[in-house]
Protein backbone atom coordinates (compact mmCIF):
# COMPACT_ATOMS: atom_id res chain seq x y z
CA UNK A 1 0.00 0.00 0.00
CA UNK A 2 1.49 3.41 -1.04
CA UNK A 3 0.17 6.13 0.75
CA UNK A 4 -1.54 8.96 -0.71
CA UNK A 5 1.40 11.21 -0.27
CA UNK A 6 3.58 9.57 -1.98
CA UNK A 7 1.28 9.24 -5.38
CA UNK A 8 -0.07 12.55 -5.58
CA UNK A 9 0.74 16.33 -4.85
CA UNK A 10 -2.05 18.60 -3.63
CA UNK A 11 -3.68 20.88 -5.78
CA UNK A 12 -5.97 23.77 -4.55
CA UNK A 13 -9.69 23.18 -4.22
CA UNK A 14 -10.06 26.20 -6.99
CA UNK A 15 -7.74 24.04 -10.00
CA UNK A 16 -8.36 20.43 -8.91
CA UNK A 17 -11.04 20.16 -11.74
CA UNK A 18 -7.78 20.09 -14.15
CA UNK A 19 -6.92 17.43 -12.97
CA UNK A 20 -7.89 14.20 -13.34
CA UNK A 21 -8.59 12.37 -9.93
CA UNK A 22 -8.30 16.09 -8.26
CA UNK A 23 -4.40 15.72 -7.52
CA UNK A 24 -1.29 15.77 -9.38
CA UNK A 25 0.40 12.92 -9.90
CA UNK A 26 4.00 12.14 -8.86
CA UNK A 27 6.33 12.18 -11.84
CA UNK A 28 3.85 13.83 -14.29
CA UNK A 29 4.82 16.93 -16.74
CA UNK A 30 2.18 19.61 -16.10
CA UNK A 31 2.21 21.84 -19.41
CA UNK A 32 0.51 25.34 -18.91
CA UNK A 33 0.36 27.15 -21.97
CA UNK A 34 -0.76 30.91 -22.33
CA UNK A 35 0.10 34.16 -24.45
CA UNK A 36 2.44 36.88 -23.63
CA UNK A 37 1.44 38.61 -20.47
CA UNK A 38 -1.90 36.22 -20.13
CA UNK A 39 -1.89 34.79 -16.83
CA UNK A 40 0.55 31.70 -17.24
CA UNK A 41 2.99 33.18 -14.39
CA UNK A 42 0.16 33.44 -12.14
CA UNK A 43 -1.31 29.82 -13.06
CA UNK A 44 1.68 28.64 -12.27
CA UNK A 45 2.26 30.18 -8.93
CA UNK A 46 -1.20 29.20 -7.83
CA UNK A 47 -0.85 25.68 -8.98
CA UNK A 48 2.68 25.19 -6.62
CA UNK A 49 1.10 27.42 -3.68
CA UNK A 50 -0.61 24.38 -2.62
CA UNK A 51 2.16 21.48 -2.50
CA UNK A 52 4.46 24.57 -0.66
CA UNK A 53 2.01 25.58 2.00
CA UNK A 54 1.77 21.32 2.98
CA UNK A 55 5.75 21.64 3.21
CA UNK A 56 6.95 20.42 -0.27
CA UNK A 57 9.67 22.08 -1.83
CA UNK A 58 9.27 23.90 -4.99
CA UNK A 59 12.07 25.83 -7.09
CA UNK A 60 10.90 28.31 -9.67
CA UNK A 61 13.55 27.89 -12.35
CA UNK A 62 13.85 30.22 -15.11
CA UNK A 63 12.28 32.75 -14.24
CA UNK A 64 13.92 36.52 -14.75
CA UNK A 65 12.00 38.43 -13.07
CA UNK A 66 9.36 37.03 -10.78
CA UNK A 67 6.91 39.03 -8.96
CA UNK A 68 7.46 38.02 -5.27
CA UNK A 69 4.56 39.89 -4.22
CA UNK A 70 2.17 38.32 -6.94
CA UNK A 71 2.88 34.76 -6.09
CA UNK A 72 2.70 35.19 -2.08
CA UNK A 73 -0.96 35.83 -3.07
CA UNK A 74 -1.82 33.58 -5.03
CA UNK A 75 -0.66 31.48 -2.17
CA UNK A 76 2.88 30.11 -2.45
CA UNK A 77 4.56 29.60 0.88
CA UNK A 78 8.00 31.70 0.34
CA UNK A 79 9.55 29.60 2.53
CA UNK A 80 9.52 26.43 0.80
CA UNK A 81 10.41 27.83 -2.39
CA UNK A 82 13.49 28.52 -4.28
CA UNK A 83 14.45 30.97 -7.54
CA UNK A 84 16.68 29.87 -9.95
CA UNK A 85 17.21 32.79 -12.63
CA UNK A 86 19.38 30.36 -14.87
CA UNK A 87 18.65 30.02 -18.88
CA UNK A 88 19.95 27.91 -21.68
CA UNK A 89 21.64 24.56 -20.97
CA UNK A 90 22.56 25.78 -17.24
CA UNK A 91 18.95 25.70 -16.52
CA UNK A 92 18.42 22.24 -17.98
CA UNK A 93 21.32 20.93 -15.77
CA UNK A 94 20.06 22.71 -12.61
CA UNK A 95 16.62 21.51 -13.05
CA UNK A 96 17.88 17.89 -13.26
CA UNK A 97 19.89 18.52 -10.03
CA UNK A 98 16.73 19.81 -8.37
CA UNK A 99 14.83 17.30 -9.75
CA UNK A 100 16.62 15.16 -7.27
CA UNK A 101 15.33 17.02 -3.72
CA UNK A 102 12.07 19.20 -4.83
CA UNK A 103 9.01 17.95 -5.19
CA UNK A 104 8.03 20.23 -7.83
CA UNK A 105 9.45 21.93 -10.56
CA UNK A 106 8.07 25.36 -11.94
CA UNK A 107 10.27 25.77 -15.12
CA UNK A 108 9.68 29.09 -16.96
CA UNK A 109 10.34 28.82 -20.68
CA UNK A 110 10.76 31.77 -22.61
CA UNK A 111 12.04 29.48 -25.78
CA UNK A 112 11.53 25.88 -26.18
CA UNK A 113 13.85 23.67 -24.93
CA UNK A 114 15.61 21.12 -27.06
CA UNK A 115 13.61 18.03 -27.02
CA UNK A 116 16.18 15.19 -26.16
CA UNK A 117 16.56 17.04 -22.38
CA UNK A 118 12.75 17.94 -21.88
CA UNK A 119 12.48 14.03 -22.11
CA UNK A 120 15.51 13.53 -20.09
CA UNK A 121 14.22 16.20 -17.87
CA UNK A 122 10.92 13.97 -17.33
CA UNK A 123 12.15 11.16 -17.02
CA UNK A 124 14.28 11.80 -14.41
CA UNK A 125 11.04 13.45 -12.70
CA UNK A 126 9.26 10.33 -13.25
CA UNK A 127 12.33 8.29 -11.71
CA UNK A 128 12.12 10.81 -8.87
CA UNK A 129 8.79 10.74 -8.46
CA UNK A 130 8.82 14.93 -8.73
CA UNK A 131 6.36 17.32 -10.93
CA UNK A 132 7.38 19.84 -13.56
CA UNK A 133 5.34 22.48 -14.92
CA UNK A 134 6.21 24.00 -17.89
CA UNK A 135 4.98 27.55 -18.62
CA UNK A 136 4.98 28.79 -21.63
CA UNK A 137 3.66 30.05 -24.75
CA UNK A 138 2.16 27.35 -26.30
CA UNK A 139 3.03 23.61 -26.91
CA UNK A 140 5.91 24.33 -28.88
CA UNK A 141 8.51 24.83 -25.95
CA UNK A 142 7.96 20.95 -24.54
CA UNK A 143 7.14 18.05 -26.36
CA UNK A 144 5.49 15.41 -24.90
CA UNK A 145 3.44 16.71 -21.49
CA UNK A 146 1.52 14.30 -19.49
CA UNK A 147 -0.83 17.11 -18.56
CA UNK A 148 -1.24 20.32 -21.20
CA UNK A 149 -3.18 23.29 -19.21
CA UNK A 150 -4.29 26.11 -21.87
CA UNK A 151 -4.76 29.37 -20.48
CA UNK A 152 -7.63 31.46 -23.23
CA UNK A 153 -9.68 34.71 -22.91
CA UNK A 154 -7.86 36.22 -20.34
CA UNK A 155 -9.67 39.71 -19.34
CA UNK A 156 -8.93 42.42 -16.56
CA UNK A 157 -11.42 44.05 -15.02
CA UNK A 158 -12.01 47.11 -12.77
CA UNK A 159 -9.86 49.55 -15.00
CA UNK A 160 -11.28 52.46 -17.12
CA UNK A 161 -10.23 54.90 -19.55
CA UNK A 162 -8.57 57.26 -17.00
CA UNK A 163 -9.63 55.17 -13.91
CA UNK A 164 -9.89 52.58 -11.84
CA UNK A 165 -7.21 50.09 -11.25
CA UNK A 166 -6.73 46.59 -12.45
CA UNK A 167 -9.09 44.52 -10.13
CA UNK A 168 -9.15 41.07 -11.11
CA UNK A 169 -8.93 39.32 -14.44
CA UNK A 170 -11.08 36.43 -16.21
CA UNK A 171 -9.47 33.37 -17.76
CA UNK A 172 -10.92 30.41 -18.99
CA UNK A 173 -8.90 27.40 -18.04
CA UNK A 174 -8.75 24.34 -20.14
CA UNK A 175 -6.66 21.51 -19.48
CA UNK A 176 -6.26 17.66 -21.76
CA UNK A 177 -4.43 14.32 -20.20
CA UNK A 178 -2.43 13.01 -23.05
CA UNK A 179 -3.32 9.58 -22.29
CA UNK A 180 -6.99 10.94 -23.02
CA UNK A 181 -7.76 9.50 -19.17
CA UNK A 182 -10.27 11.70 -19.20
CA UNK A 183 -12.59 13.83 -20.75
CA UNK A 184 -11.04 17.37 -20.85
CA UNK A 185 -12.16 20.04 -18.42
CA UNK A 186 -12.74 23.75 -19.01
CA UNK A 187 -14.06 26.58 -16.81
CA UNK A 188 -13.59 30.52 -15.82
CA UNK A 189 -10.77 31.07 -13.24
CA UNK A 190 -9.71 34.49 -11.53
CA UNK A 191 -6.83 34.74 -11.68
CA UNK A 192 -6.10 36.44 -10.02
CA UNK A 193 -9.23 37.55 -8.14
CA UNK A 194 -9.43 40.73 -6.68
CA UNK A 195 -7.50 39.75 -3.42
CA UNK A 196 -4.28 38.40 -5.36
CA UNK A 197 -5.35 35.04 -5.26
CA UNK A 198 -7.07 32.22 -7.42
CA UNK A 199 -10.73 31.82 -7.58
CA UNK A 200 -13.45 29.49 -8.85
CA UNK A 201 -15.46 32.43 -11.22
CA UNK A 202 -19.32 32.19 -10.19
CA UNK A 203 -21.04 31.04 -13.82
CA UNK A 204 -17.92 28.75 -14.05
CA UNK A 205 -18.98 25.53 -15.74
CA UNK A 206 -19.69 25.57 -19.52
CA UNK B 1 25.27 67.02 25.51
CA UNK B 2 23.99 68.10 22.06
CA UNK B 3 24.94 71.86 21.47
CA UNK B 4 21.71 73.36 21.08
CA UNK B 5 20.01 76.31 21.13
CA UNK B 6 16.92 76.72 23.78
CA UNK B 7 13.96 76.25 22.46
CA UNK B 8 11.55 79.13 23.03
CA UNK B 9 9.64 76.89 24.89
CA UNK B 10 10.05 74.17 28.03
CA UNK B 11 10.20 70.78 26.53
CA UNK B 12 7.56 70.12 28.10
CA UNK B 13 5.40 72.55 27.37
CA UNK B 14 6.16 71.60 23.14
CA UNK B 15 5.43 67.98 23.88
CA UNK B 16 2.39 68.89 25.68
CA UNK B 17 1.55 71.11 22.25
CA UNK B 18 1.92 67.77 20.17
CA UNK B 19 -1.81 67.44 19.63
CA UNK B 20 -2.54 70.68 18.63
CA UNK B 21 0.19 70.92 16.44
CA UNK B 22 -1.29 68.12 14.23
CA UNK B 23 -4.67 70.13 13.87
CA UNK B 24 -2.63 72.33 12.10
CA UNK B 25 -1.84 73.60 8.41
CA UNK B 26 -0.66 69.90 8.29
CA UNK B 27 3.32 69.45 7.69
CA UNK B 28 4.26 66.44 9.96
CA UNK B 29 6.83 67.71 13.07
CA UNK B 30 10.15 66.29 12.29
CA UNK B 31 12.99 65.52 13.97
CA UNK B 32 16.53 65.15 11.37
CA UNK B 33 19.53 63.58 12.52
CA UNK B 34 22.86 64.75 10.74
CA UNK B 35 26.44 62.92 10.82
CA UNK B 36 28.90 64.69 8.53
CA UNK B 37 31.30 62.40 8.81
CA UNK B 38 29.72 59.80 7.08
CA UNK B 39 27.89 61.75 4.01
CA UNK B 40 30.73 60.74 1.97
CA UNK B 41 31.43 57.02 0.72
CA UNK B 42 34.83 55.58 1.28
CA UNK B 43 36.50 52.94 -0.76
CA UNK B 44 35.53 50.10 2.24
CA UNK B 45 32.30 51.34 2.59
CA UNK B 46 33.11 51.92 6.23
CA UNK B 47 30.81 55.04 6.19
CA UNK B 48 27.76 52.92 4.56
CA UNK B 49 28.24 50.18 7.42
CA UNK B 50 28.46 52.64 10.19
CA UNK B 51 25.47 54.43 8.82
CA UNK B 52 23.36 51.04 8.58
CA UNK B 53 24.48 50.51 12.02
CA UNK B 54 23.39 53.78 12.91
CA UNK B 55 20.06 53.03 11.24
CA UNK B 56 19.41 50.34 12.95
CA UNK B 57 19.80 51.87 16.07
CA UNK B 58 17.71 54.88 15.42
CA UNK B 59 14.91 52.69 14.73
CA UNK B 60 14.75 51.00 17.62
CA UNK B 61 13.81 54.64 19.52
CA UNK B 62 11.58 54.84 16.15
CA UNK B 63 10.66 52.16 14.05
CA UNK B 64 9.18 54.88 10.86
CA UNK B 65 12.72 56.34 11.35
CA UNK B 66 14.05 56.63 7.27
CA UNK B 67 17.72 57.53 5.94
CA UNK B 68 17.25 60.35 3.48
CA UNK B 69 20.95 59.84 2.17
CA UNK B 70 24.20 58.40 3.40
CA UNK B 71 24.51 60.54 6.82
CA UNK B 72 20.69 61.96 7.08
CA UNK B 73 17.86 60.34 9.08
CA UNK B 74 14.51 61.29 9.59
CA UNK B 75 11.40 60.77 11.62
CA UNK B 76 8.44 62.33 12.99
CA UNK B 77 9.35 63.65 16.08
CA UNK B 78 5.38 63.45 18.10
CA UNK B 79 5.56 59.91 19.52
CA UNK B 80 8.95 59.66 20.68
CA UNK B 81 8.57 63.53 22.10
CA UNK B 82 5.43 61.87 23.91
CA UNK B 83 7.37 58.62 25.09
CA UNK B 84 10.74 60.56 26.37
CA UNK B 85 8.68 63.49 27.89
CA UNK B 86 9.40 66.02 25.45
CA UNK B 87 11.53 67.14 22.18
CA UNK B 88 14.63 67.85 24.39
CA UNK B 89 14.60 64.48 25.99
CA UNK B 90 14.42 62.84 22.67
CA UNK B 91 17.04 64.80 21.53
CA UNK B 92 19.49 64.16 24.56
CA UNK B 93 18.53 60.60 24.62
CA UNK B 94 19.64 60.27 20.54
CA UNK B 95 22.76 61.60 21.35
CA UNK B 96 23.93 59.43 24.42
CA UNK B 97 22.86 56.13 21.92
CA UNK B 98 24.57 57.45 18.52
CA UNK B 99 27.81 59.11 20.91
CA UNK B 100 27.94 55.41 22.09
CA UNK B 101 27.94 54.24 18.55
CA UNK B 102 30.16 56.11 16.79
CA UNK B 103 32.09 57.25 19.15
CA UNK B 104 32.68 60.54 21.13
CA UNK B 105 34.46 62.30 18.06
CA UNK B 106 32.34 62.06 15.80
CA UNK B 107 29.87 65.52 14.58
CA UNK B 108 26.52 64.67 15.14
CA UNK B 109 23.94 67.30 14.07
CA UNK B 110 20.13 67.08 15.51
CA UNK B 111 17.39 69.13 14.68
CA UNK B 112 13.02 69.63 14.83
CA UNK B 113 10.71 71.30 12.63
CA UNK B 114 7.50 71.28 10.67
CA UNK B 115 8.09 69.14 7.76
CA UNK B 116 11.23 67.31 6.27
CA UNK B 117 13.03 70.55 4.83
CA UNK B 118 13.15 72.81 7.51
CA UNK B 119 13.80 69.85 9.81
CA UNK B 120 16.71 68.83 7.89
CA UNK B 121 18.16 72.76 7.65
CA UNK B 122 17.33 72.85 11.88
CA UNK B 123 19.18 70.03 12.44
CA UNK B 124 22.25 71.35 10.15
CA UNK B 125 22.01 74.60 12.45
CA UNK B 126 20.88 72.37 15.56
CA UNK B 127 18.11 73.92 16.75
CA UNK B 128 14.52 72.85 17.63
CA UNK B 129 11.79 75.46 15.82
CA UNK B 130 9.13 75.51 18.27
CA UNK B 131 6.01 74.88 17.50
CA UNK B 132 4.06 77.46 14.97
CA UNK B 133 7.41 79.00 14.36
CA UNK B 134 8.62 77.37 11.64
CA UNK B 135 7.34 79.45 8.87
CA UNK B 136 9.36 82.29 10.45
CA UNK B 137 12.54 80.08 10.85
CA UNK B 138 12.12 79.64 7.18
CA UNK B 139 11.50 82.99 5.95
CA UNK B 140 14.68 84.33 7.24
CA UNK B 141 16.89 81.59 5.79
CA UNK B 142 18.94 82.67 3.12
CA UNK B 143 17.81 81.21 -0.63
CA UNK B 144 21.10 79.55 -1.52
CA UNK B 145 19.43 76.87 1.68
CA UNK B 146 17.21 75.26 -1.12
CA UNK B 147 20.44 73.68 -2.22
CA UNK B 148 19.09 75.01 -5.93
CA UNK B 149 22.21 76.90 -6.99
CA UNK B 150 20.65 77.92 -10.64
CA UNK B 151 17.75 79.08 -8.88
CA UNK B 152 18.75 81.10 -6.36
CA UNK B 153 20.67 82.89 -8.75
CA UNK B 154 17.74 83.86 -10.38
CA UNK B 155 16.44 84.96 -7.39
CA UNK B 156 19.62 86.88 -6.05
CA UNK B 157 19.15 88.68 -9.04
CA UNK B 158 16.42 90.29 -8.64
CA UNK B 159 16.32 90.81 -5.14
CA UNK B 160 14.97 88.14 -3.47
CA UNK B 161 17.34 86.86 -0.53
CA UNK B 162 15.42 85.34 1.46
CA UNK B 163 13.11 82.51 1.30
CA UNK B 164 10.26 84.74 3.44
CA UNK B 165 10.46 87.51 0.53
CA UNK B 166 10.48 83.94 -2.44
CA UNK B 167 7.42 82.39 -0.47
CA UNK B 168 5.24 85.94 -1.27
CA UNK B 169 5.54 85.56 -4.63
CA UNK B 170 2.22 84.37 -6.30
CA UNK B 171 2.37 81.26 -6.96
CA UNK B 172 0.79 81.85 -10.44
CA UNK B 173 4.07 83.74 -11.64
CA UNK B 174 6.41 80.71 -10.53
CA UNK B 175 6.68 78.72 -13.16
CA UNK B 176 6.73 81.72 -16.07
CA UNK B 177 9.14 83.58 -14.08
CA UNK B 178 11.84 80.96 -12.59
CA UNK B 179 10.58 77.46 -14.49
CA UNK B 180 8.84 74.39 -13.29
CA UNK B 181 11.85 73.24 -10.85
CA UNK B 182 10.95 76.50 -9.02
CA UNK B 183 7.56 75.73 -7.45
CA UNK B 184 8.55 73.07 -5.21
CA UNK B 185 11.19 74.94 -4.00
CA UNK B 186 8.20 77.77 -3.54
CA UNK B 187 5.91 75.47 -1.62
CA UNK B 188 8.48 74.35 0.34
CA UNK B 189 9.46 78.36 1.35
CA UNK B 190 5.72 78.56 1.60
CA UNK B 191 5.33 75.85 4.22
CA UNK B 192 3.10 73.75 1.85
CA UNK B 193 5.39 71.28 1.38
CA UNK B 194 9.01 69.25 2.94
CA UNK B 195 9.82 67.51 -0.01
CA UNK B 196 12.48 68.97 -2.25
CA UNK B 197 13.83 67.22 -4.91
CA UNK B 198 17.68 66.86 -3.77
CA UNK B 199 16.95 66.37 -0.44
CA UNK B 200 16.91 62.02 -0.98
CA UNK B 201 19.81 61.04 -2.71
CA UNK B 202 18.36 57.52 -4.55
CA UNK B 203 21.44 56.10 -5.38
CA UNK B 204 23.11 55.83 -2.01
CA UNK B 205 19.91 54.72 -0.39
CA UNK B 206 19.53 51.77 -3.03
CA UNK B 207 23.32 50.89 -1.99
CA UNK B 208 22.07 50.84 1.94
CA UNK B 209 18.96 48.95 1.06
CA UNK B 210 21.30 46.28 -0.70
CA UNK B 211 23.59 46.19 2.12
CA UNK B 212 20.52 45.98 4.41
CA UNK B 213 19.08 42.84 2.79
CA UNK B 214 22.78 41.20 3.31
CA UNK B 215 22.20 41.91 6.61
CA UNK B 216 18.89 40.39 6.78
CA UNK B 217 19.84 37.76 4.97
CA UNK B 218 21.20 36.03 8.19
CA UNK B 219 17.99 36.13 10.20
CA UNK B 220 16.54 35.11 6.69
CA UNK B 221 17.80 31.88 6.09
CA UNK B 222 16.35 31.29 9.13
CA UNK B 223 12.74 31.10 8.32
CA UNK B 224 14.49 28.70 5.14
CA UNK B 225 15.09 25.10 5.69
CA UNK B 226 14.39 25.71 9.36
CA UNK B 227 12.87 22.30 9.14
CA UNK B 228 15.28 19.69 10.01
CA UNK B 229 13.45 16.24 8.19
CA UNK B 230 15.39 14.32 5.57
CA UNK B 231 13.80 15.94 2.77
CA UNK B 232 14.59 19.49 4.22
CA UNK B 233 18.17 18.29 4.46
CA UNK B 234 18.46 17.02 1.04
CA UNK B 235 16.79 19.90 -0.59
CA UNK B 236 19.26 22.31 1.21
CA UNK B 237 22.07 20.16 0.11
CA UNK B 238 21.18 20.09 -3.76
CA UNK B 239 20.18 24.07 -3.69
CA UNK B 240 23.84 24.62 -1.90
CA UNK B 241 25.41 22.22 -4.69
CA UNK B 242 23.52 24.47 -7.56
CA UNK B 243 24.69 27.38 -6.19
CA UNK B 244 28.77 26.21 -6.07
CA UNK B 245 27.89 25.11 -9.67
CA UNK B 246 26.24 28.12 -11.14
CA UNK B 247 27.29 30.90 -8.73
CA UNK B 248 25.74 32.25 -5.41
CA UNK B 249 22.95 34.52 -7.61
CA UNK B 250 21.86 31.10 -9.49
CA UNK B 251 19.98 30.07 -5.89
CA UNK B 252 17.71 32.49 -4.50
CA UNK B 253 15.35 32.66 -1.82
CA UNK B 254 12.54 35.30 -1.71
CA UNK B 255 11.51 37.64 1.20
CA UNK B 256 8.74 39.92 1.55
CA UNK B 257 9.66 43.47 2.99
CA UNK B 258 7.76 46.38 4.24
CA UNK B 259 7.40 48.61 1.16
CA UNK B 260 5.57 50.22 -1.24
CA UNK B 261 7.14 49.06 -4.15
CA UNK B 262 6.82 46.05 -6.25
CA UNK B 263 10.69 45.68 -7.08
CA UNK B 264 11.62 46.29 -3.16
CA UNK B 265 8.73 44.56 -1.72
CA UNK B 266 9.54 41.05 -2.92
CA UNK B 267 13.26 40.58 -2.76
CA UNK B 268 15.18 37.80 -3.88
CA UNK B 269 18.73 36.81 -2.36
CA UNK B 270 21.29 34.69 -2.39
CA UNK B 271 20.71 31.51 -0.36
CA UNK B 272 23.80 31.48 2.04
CA UNK B 273 24.88 29.07 4.59
CA UNK B 274 23.64 30.24 8.06
CA UNK B 275 21.05 28.39 8.92
CA UNK B 276 18.57 28.81 12.28
CA UNK B 277 14.82 28.59 12.83
CA UNK B 278 12.89 31.81 12.79
CA UNK B 279 9.23 32.83 11.68
CA UNK B 280 9.05 34.98 8.85
CA UNK B 281 6.08 37.31 8.32
CA UNK B 282 5.61 41.06 7.45
CA UNK B 283 2.58 43.03 7.30
CA UNK B 284 0.90 44.65 4.45
CA UNK B 285 1.83 48.23 4.10
CA UNK B 286 -0.15 51.06 4.03
CA UNK B 287 -0.32 53.12 0.32
CA UNK B 288 1.38 49.84 -1.04
CA UNK B 289 0.52 49.11 -4.82
CA UNK B 290 -2.92 47.92 -4.99
CA UNK B 291 -4.16 44.63 -5.18
CA UNK B 292 -3.41 42.24 -7.10
CA UNK B 293 0.44 42.59 -7.50
CA UNK B 294 2.15 42.18 -11.03
CA UNK B 295 3.34 38.46 -10.85
CA UNK B 296 6.71 39.74 -13.49
CA UNK B 297 8.46 42.72 -11.21
CA UNK B 298 11.26 43.49 -14.36
CA UNK B 299 14.92 43.44 -12.57
CA UNK B 300 16.06 46.11 -14.13
CA UNK B 301 13.31 48.67 -15.25
CA UNK B 302 12.85 49.11 -19.27
CA UNK B 303 12.16 52.42 -21.10
CA UNK B 304 9.13 52.58 -23.18
CA UNK B 305 6.83 55.49 -23.92
CA UNK B 306 3.53 56.72 -23.33
CA UNK B 307 2.02 58.40 -26.43
CA UNK B 308 -0.89 60.58 -26.82
CA UNK B 309 -3.27 59.90 -29.93
CA UNK B 310 -0.97 63.27 -31.39
CA UNK B 311 2.10 60.45 -30.90
CA UNK B 312 3.78 62.77 -28.43
CA UNK B 313 5.05 61.49 -25.29
CA UNK B 314 2.88 62.22 -22.20
CA UNK B 315 4.33 63.97 -19.52
CA UNK B 316 3.40 64.34 -15.97
CA UNK B 317 3.35 67.67 -13.88
CA UNK B 318 4.14 67.55 -9.91
CA UNK B 319 0.53 66.94 -9.36
CA UNK B 320 1.14 63.89 -11.21
CA UNK B 321 -1.52 65.30 -13.96
CA UNK B 322 -0.98 63.82 -17.40
CA UNK B 323 0.25 66.58 -20.37
CA UNK B 324 -2.46 64.80 -22.28
CA UNK B 325 -4.65 61.65 -22.96
CA UNK B 326 -2.85 58.75 -23.26
CA UNK B 327 -3.32 56.29 -26.43
CA UNK B 328 -0.87 54.29 -26.73
CA UNK B 329 2.48 52.77 -25.57
CA UNK B 330 5.74 51.84 -27.58
CA UNK B 331 7.31 49.02 -25.43
CA UNK B 332 8.98 45.44 -26.85
CA UNK B 333 9.56 47.34 -30.26
CA UNK B 334 6.52 47.82 -31.20
CA UNK B 335 3.33 50.32 -30.40
CA UNK B 336 0.33 48.89 -28.89
CA UNK B 337 -3.20 50.86 -28.50
CA UNK B 338 -4.47 51.53 -24.52
CA UNK B 339 -8.20 49.83 -24.29
CA UNK B 340 -7.83 51.82 -20.63
CA UNK B 341 -5.38 53.21 -17.83
CA UNK B 342 -5.17 54.48 -14.41
CA UNK B 343 -4.81 57.65 -13.67
CA UNK B 344 -0.75 58.27 -12.83
CA UNK B 345 -0.93 58.33 -8.95
CA UNK B 346 2.15 60.12 -7.30
CA UNK B 347 4.24 58.23 -5.12
CA UNK B 348 6.50 60.64 -3.87
CA UNK B 349 4.21 62.23 -1.75
CA UNK B 350 4.95 61.34 1.83
CA UNK B 351 8.38 61.90 3.87
CA UNK B 352 8.81 58.06 4.34
CA UNK B 353 9.80 56.75 0.80
CA UNK B 354 12.99 56.09 -0.47
CA UNK B 355 12.85 56.50 -3.79
CA UNK B 356 12.19 59.58 -5.95
CA UNK B 357 10.05 57.87 -8.25
CA UNK B 358 7.31 60.07 -8.42
CA UNK B 359 4.01 58.29 -9.96
CA UNK B 360 2.71 54.62 -11.21
CA UNK B 361 -0.02 53.98 -13.68
CA UNK B 362 -1.64 50.60 -14.56
CA UNK B 363 -2.33 50.35 -18.60
CA UNK B 364 -4.26 47.77 -20.23
CA UNK B 365 -3.03 46.58 -23.77
CA UNK B 366 -5.28 45.62 -26.57
CA UNK B 367 -3.28 42.69 -26.45
CA UNK B 368 -4.98 41.77 -23.01
CA UNK B 369 -1.62 42.39 -21.40
CA UNK B 370 -1.91 44.45 -18.49
CA UNK B 371 1.54 46.47 -17.02
CA UNK B 372 2.39 48.65 -14.55
CA UNK B 373 4.28 51.79 -15.69
CA UNK B 374 6.92 54.22 -13.30
CA UNK B 375 7.48 57.45 -14.42
CA UNK B 376 10.85 59.29 -12.83
CA UNK B 377 12.56 62.04 -13.77
CA UNK B 378 10.36 62.82 -16.70
CA UNK B 379 10.81 59.25 -18.36
CA UNK B 380 8.47 56.47 -18.42
CA UNK B 381 10.00 52.20 -17.74
CA UNK B 382 8.00 49.11 -17.68
CA UNK B 383 8.17 47.84 -13.66
CA UNK B 384 5.90 45.18 -13.97
CA UNK B 385 3.94 42.82 -15.91
CA UNK B 386 0.43 41.17 -14.64
CA UNK B 387 1.14 37.69 -16.55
Amino acid sequence: MVSASARWLPVAEELAELFPEGHCQRGWTVLITAAFGQGGHSLAYALASEPSRCGHWCAVVGAEDPGIAAAAELGLDLTRVVFVPLAGESLAEAAGSLLDGFDMLLLVLDRGIKASTARRLAARARDRRAVIVVVGKDNSVWPEADLTITVKDAHWEGLGQGSGRLRARRARVHSAARRGERRPSAYALHLPSHEGSVGVCDDAKT
Amino acid sequence: MPRLRAAATPASAVAGQGKFAARGEGLQRMLALRCPDLFEEDSEAEHLRRFAEALTMVRELCPFAEALRLGVIVFPARGPARFFGGEQRVLQELHQRLVGLLGEESAIQLGIADGLFAACTAAAMQEIVPLGKTQAFLAQLPVACLGQPKLSASLERVGIYRLGLFARLPEASITERFGRDAVAAHRVARGQSGELPGLRDAKALARLASLEAERSLVSHQADFFGGSSVQDRRALAIARGVQDRFGPRSLMVARLFAGRDPSTRGRLLPLASANSPRSSGEGPWPGSLPLPSPARVLRRAQAVSLLSTEGEEIQLDRHATMSARPASLEAWGRRQVLVAWSDAWPVEEGWWHRSRRLARMQLLLESGVAVLLAYSEGRWSLEGIYD
